[in-house]
């Protein structure tokens, strides 16, 4: 690997030739100064001069995104070619409205909101560190169009467009990230102390990233900006008086020359779930919640990363490397049926007792950039290591002798992801041509069988290309091919008679293989008409391959109840989308409505079958795989108001509607319609040194009553949060902020909770606390 | 809710407004009587009915000790399960469950589940017995 980057080293010096790109940033015509200019492909930024001008040097031949921000002022992205003919001029617009901020990511793929059709949210590492919320995926959900499966403490899948598990994709630092997202009860093994910025793309996206992009992407990033130069330390904390939770997380960088470093390290450790109700309801009985507390439900969680990089005239280098370590209880009446027993008060908010799992997770990436003559080649590498294990005390339903250990279920997962993409501009606009691949090996072990041992390799290629036709109107393009390989291992498993002798034994799974293969391609067009207006409409398509639990299953999964049997005759699930948005801003207001409508071919899904599993394998009613055509629509909206200048109104909604074709069924784990609004008021002025903000809002979840077969309805309900927030904008930024969730300790069911199933109240009031400082 | 009218509106105009089957079968149970005392080696009589709208499809007996673990004891433990296909709308239930000489003394649960054809789940009857020696 060193040779050859001494070997690239060599050839690119001799043949870079030195340009620049160079502009000057108005506003009403005159020139801003301090303004900052960011340069989107090699994360460089610069401020503009007292006469509002900018340069970039040592820039090879391509085309980039400029994005410009200026307090006061609409962010602004430009498209720029290299070399220039001449300095750009970019004039930027008046406006009080915080248009929602294109965050600036590592690799061109990502985020240019306004010139790919594509419907982008971003959470920044602001937004992230100062929200109160208990985790990551919990703060994604204020976004529209996002929803979460909570699945207890400290863990929650994220829901795009009312589609999860296998059919959202989640990168970080550029690799796919696999964690058995098929389960549905474990949530995504990333912690935020980690993550710099979030980027969510609605919509099905398999163009660019393959498989599972059919609700959305979500890309996470360990460094969405360099360190200040010298050194630099980031100190915060986060407190949760419902679990009573506490998530001290620190974080050192080190940047001089063309080198940088960043070491980071988190901690959570929270208690028992505070709920607003003494008992619950589940089928005629009525169940205790000793002190208002979900028992079992305390988790802990470790995480930590280190980063280097350098930033070279031939290109540039980082090495990432992520853990995370987590142990979260399973209240005993979600682990299976409730039973009085298992509820008893155990007098200990913290401790961790079985039924309870174990989550361990490594991402090791390395990401380069080359400049060549013509372009630059993006290469992304990655290792990661995902181990899950469920521990519980084993039933005495089984004949045989008893198992010798407590481990229920143990999956580990090992997955190589290496993405090449090479970037470059022929004529106007940009091209990208990408080929990626994977391979995976999974593991199996435990007392409990779900699915098999199996390993995996795909390869994809695509080719993508956006371009301006008019001076207003922009179309992006492209294919994609994809082939997956599968090799699925033979379980057997042992026969016992009533004596516990051994009589001979069964297959649960068949020894196979498997091959898939898919075309895909999409495309879009953004069209602006001037300054106030942007229309995007994009035409894309979807897919994703089988899952080896969708084709090999063969057992109980107690995230749902349900014995789930696969289906080896499954073809690819793939999905026809179109998607499009409207919006518009002015000076004071902003509004965003983005329709969407897919039609899904093989949508694969769980159908029961009205007959049994024998307890000795778990029990439940069976479910088998199975797919049919559905159809999947819904709308999500977002409209910004500044009333006076210091009081700003914000309004978010979506509704999903999802319906099998072939069952006349509702599809399951639909969210339901909802609706946020904040209000905040600012005490101060913003551009003073230290500024409040007082804010108050609700949410409100319409009833759902379009649910699938044996899904439960829920009712509507309404939620309140308050809080303040105070921040010192100095050298040194300092940041408090308190918020109270839930603050009326309103009893209310959350359609996609994990704990919907059992009737369970959501979790109560909560006085929350985040501090950031950095120095 | 307007949008949800409308999308309603839709999804029904697309599709043929086929007729489907969302009624969950309904166990009512007589005999056992919940919190029932019950001597080893003694029966058990279950009588109920099971009733649908359409088509019944399976009924499961599933009687067990009631803290559910293993437990260190010489005497047997007694556990049964009985899965019975069954049809139409409507099922007498009828198993008389004999209690060995040497099961467990202790708390038992007797759950009775059934679903119809369609898949739909019944709720199920979940009841507690005491077996203990007089």
């Amino acid at each position: 690997m060193r040779i050859f980057l001494f070997a690239v080293f060599f050839f690119f010096t001799f043949i870079l030739k030195s340009q620049k790109i160079e502009g000057v940033v108005l506003g009403d015509s005159s020139p801003i100064a301090n303004a900052s200019v960011f340069l989107h492909e090699f994360s460089k930024v610069v401020i503009t001069s007292q006469n509002g001008e900018f340069i970039f040097e040592n820039i090879p031949n391509g085309t980039y995104h400029l994005h410009i921000n200026f307090l006061g002022y609409e962010p602004e992205v430009v498209l720029v070619q290299s070399p220039q003919k001449n300095p750009i001029t970019i004039e930027l617009h008046q406006s009080s409205i915080e248009i929602r901020e294109i965050e600036i990511e590592e690799s061109l793929l990502n985020s240019i909101n306004d010139n790919r059709a594509r419907n982008i949210e971003v959470l920044n590492q602001d937004q992230i560190s100062n929200s109160t919320d208990v985790g990551l995926v919990e703060a994604m959900a204020k976004l529209p169009g996002v929803q979460m499966i909570n699945i207890g403490n400290n863990a929650a899948k994220p829901i795009i467009r009312g589609l999860g598990f296998n059919r959202v994709l989640t990168n970080v630092n550029g690799i796919k990230q696999e964690g058995q997202q098929w389960g549905a009860d474990h949530g995504l093994a990333i912690d935020e102390g980690n993550i710099e910025s979030i980027e969510i793309v609605k919509g099905a996206n398999s163009l660019i990233y393959g498989s599972d992009a059919l609700g959305g992407v979500i890309n996470m990033h360990q460094n969405s900006t360099l360190p200040d130069f010298g050194t630099s330390v980031n100190i915060g904390l986060k407190l949760n008086s419902v679990n009573m939770r506490y998530a001290p997380k620190a974080s050192i960088g080190f940047r001089k020359g063309d080198f940088f470093t960043k070491l980071s390290g988190s901690f959570a450790k929270a208690g028992d779930i505070a709920v607003p109700a003494s008992s619950f309801n589940y089928n005629t009985f009525v169940y205790p919640i000793y002190n208002e507390q979900l028992k079992n439900t305390a988790s802990h969680n470790y995480a930590g990363s280190i980063s280097f990089g350098m930033i070279k005239k031939w290109g540039q280098l980082r090495l990432n490397h992520i853990v995370f370590d987590q142990k979260i209880g399973f209240f005993p009446g979600a682990h299976g049926r409730p039973n009085f027993n298992l509820l008893f008060d155990d007098s200990n908010r913290f401790d961790i007792d079985m039924p309870y799992q174990t989550i361990n997770n490594s991402n090791t990436s390395l990401q380069t950039d080359f400049y060549l003559p013509k372009g630059w080649l993006e290469l992304d590498v990655g290792f990661q290591q995902n181990t899950r294990q469920e521990f519980e005390i084993p039933h005495a339903h089984k004949l045989g002798p008893a198992p010798e250990n407590n481990l229920a279920l143990g999956l580990s997962l090992n997955t190589i992801t290496a993405n090449i993409r090479y970037h470059f501009a022929p004529g106007q606009g940009k091209s990208i041509v990408g080929v990626s691949g994977q391979h995976q090996q999974n593991n199996e072990e435990g007392f409990e069988y779900f699915l098999p041992s199996f390993n995996t390799s795909s390869t994809g290629i695509f080719w993508y290309r956006e371009k301006p036709v008019t001076e207003n109107v922009i179309v992006n393009y492209g294919a994609r091919a994809d082939y997956l390989s599968q090799h699925i291992e033979q379980k057997n498993i042992s026969v016992y008679n009533q004596l516990n002798e051994e009589i001979g034994d069964t297959t649960l799974t068949q020894k196979r293989d498997n091959s898939f293969q898919n075309i895909t391609g999409a495309i879009g067009f953004v069209f602006k008409p001037d300054h106030t207006k942007v229309f995007k409409i994009n035409l894309g398509s979807g897919f994703r391959f089988p899952t080896v639990p969708e084709l090999s299953a063969n057992g109980f999964h107690h995230g749902t109840f349900r014995f789930e049997v696969g289906n080896t005759n499954l073809k690819p699930e793939r999905t026809l989308s179109l998607d499009g948005s409207v919006n518009y801003h002015n000076k004071k207001f902003a509004i965003d409505v983005s329709p969407y409508v897919n039609y899904f071919l093989n949508y694969i899904f769980l159908e029961p079958t009205g007959k049994f599993a024998s307890k000795a394998n778990g029990g439940g009613q069976i479910h088998q795989y199975n797919q049919a055509n559905s159809l999947h629509l819904g709308l999500e909206f977002f409209a910004d108001w500044h009333i006076v200048k210091a009081l700003h109104a914000e309004l978010k909604g979506d509704g999903v509607f999802g319906y099998n074709l072939n069952t006349n069924r509702n599809l399951p784990f639909m969210p339901p319609i909802n609706l946020r609004l904040n209000l905040s008021y600012q005490i101060s002025k913003p551009e003073a040194k230290n500024t409040a903000e007082v804010f108050a809002g609700s949410n409100y979840f319409a009833s759902q009553n379009l649910v699938a077969i044996n899904e439960l309805e829920t009712p509507q309900s309404i939620i309140f949060n308050s809080g303040v927030s105070f921040r010192n904008k100095s050298k040194n930024p300092f940041q408090i902020k308190f918020e109270v969730q839930n603050l009326f300790n309103t009893a209310y069911l959350y359609h996609l909770s994990r704990f919907r199933l059992l009737n369970l109240p959501e979790a109560g009031r909560s006085l929350n606390m985040s501090i950031n400082y950095k120095f | 809710m307007k949008t949800r009218i409308l999308t309603v509106a839709l999804i029904l105009g697309l599709t043929s407004c086929k007729k489907v089957d969302e009624e969950k079968p309904v166990i009512s149970i007589e005999t056992p009587a919940n919190n029932q005392h019950f001597e080893p080696g003694k029966t058990i009589d279950l009588k109920g009915k099971i009733t649908d709208n359409e088509a019944l499809s399976q009924v499961k007996i599933d009687m067990h000790s009631g803290d559910g673990h293993i437990h260190k004891s010489t005497k047997s433990i007694f556990d049964l399960e009985e899965i019975i296909d069954i049809e139409g709308k409507e099922y007498a239930l009828n198993l008389p469950i004999t209690i060995p000489a040497d099961a467990d003394t202790g708390l038992y649960h007797l759950i009775i589940e059934a679903t119809d054809a369609e898949g739909n789940e019944a709720e199920f009857v979940e009841l507690d017995l005491e077996i203990h020696e007089h």
